[in-house]
């Protein structure tokens, strides 16, 4: 492992048990996850199904549109490596999509099409709960590495635990209902990407990358300037200004 | 999910709230023989874009007459 590499793989960690400690945003967390596997692991994207209280897969996160369309395919035509994940609880590995076209006739050619040639599916467990999946996707043939694959497992693992960390806090809430609520903020942050790319005449990972800068700048929950970004408490032109969003990071860092 | 990208960029579109935003996409895709999900993708990859409609005055505007 590379020094800078090393540098990036505690910095994933140390992220995630910040969050953990601190407080969360679970959607800025997962969102997190996936930029972290695509980043960190040898792989071009990643995203994250997970199941709601009726056993409903729902795209929770992705590292790109292009992932998140891909998520959702499995999830509509009900054929995929996800889903077996999820549904079987176990890893599913194919280093080349073509010679699986038997397997999930729907899902190899639109995988093929977006340019997507490996898949790796990791589950999303907690004792014997299987939460959902996350998906490693490949631009090129061959089968992820060992060291890989278990760092992804071990994200997914940290990841699994803050999903229920809420839930030690107040004990009322259960895994389903802390889910349920991650995927109704989830709604409303799809909303404010929208509402952002139409002011801002952004595309959507744009749109989210923006989003996303303006929470972190201003050290608030992702899900927070989404709700305010939406009800109009808070201009989209503010979000949308990134000069803006410069000085108050600079400020930050200068007081510091 | 799209629906609610969709949704997000026509509150931007036709600056109203999620709730009317998403009668609005409902109502176009009853209107034009398509489902929600058709919509949602025509306004979010910018096909479509919902027009403001001034003689509409909401669900609720029958009911004082």
């Amino acid at each position: 492992m590379t020094v800078e590499r090393e540098r990036s793989v505690t910095q994933a960690f140390v992220s995630l048990s910040n969050s953990l400690v601190n407080g969360f945003d679970l959607v800025e967390l997962l969102s997190g996850l996936t930029a972290d596997s695509a980043q960190l692991l040898d792989v071009a994207s990643a995203g994250l199904l997970l199941a709601d209280k009726r056993g409903v897969l729902h795209v929770m996160a992705a590292s790109s549109e292009g992932t998140r369309n891909l998520e959702l395919f499995q999830v509509q035509r009900d054929d995929g490596p996800c889903l077996d994940c999820y549904r079987s609880g176990s890893a599913v590995s194919v280093a080349d999509l073509s010679s699986e076209a038997g397997r999930w006739p729907q899902f190899v050619p639109a995988a093929k099409a977006a340019g997507i040639s490996s898949v790796h599916a990791i589950p999303m467990r907690l004792l014997d709960d299987v939460l959902g999946a996350l998906g490693l996707f490949g631009s090129g043939v061959g089968a992820l590495n060992e060291d890989d694959l278990s760092l992804g497992q071990a994200l997914a693992h940290v990841a699994s635990v803050a999903l229920v960390a809420g839930q030690a806090l107040a004990d009322k809430n259960t895994v389903v209902e802390q889910l349920q609520n991650a995927l109704n903020s989830r709604v409303i942050v799809e909303q404010a990407k929208g509402f952002l790319a139409h002011r801002g005449a952004l595309d959507m990972d744009q749109a989210f990358a923006r989003l996303r800068q303006y929470a972190r700048n201003h050290n608030q929950r992702l899900t927070a300037v989404a709700q305010a970004v939406a009800s109009r408490e808070l201009p989209a032109e503010r979000v949308l200004d990134t000069r803006v969003s410069e000085r108050v990071r600079a400020q930050r860092s200068s007081s510091r | 999910m799209e629906v609610y990208q969709a949704t997000g960029m026509v509150m931007g579109q036709l600056d109203v709230g999620p709730a009317e935003a998403l009668v609005r996409l409902r109502a176009h895709a009853f209107a034009n023989d398509l489902t929600a999900s058709e919509v949602a993708w025509s306004i979010v990859e910018r096909r479509l874009s919902l027009e403001r409609d001034d003689d509409w005055r909401g669900p609720d505007a029958g009911r004082s007459q």
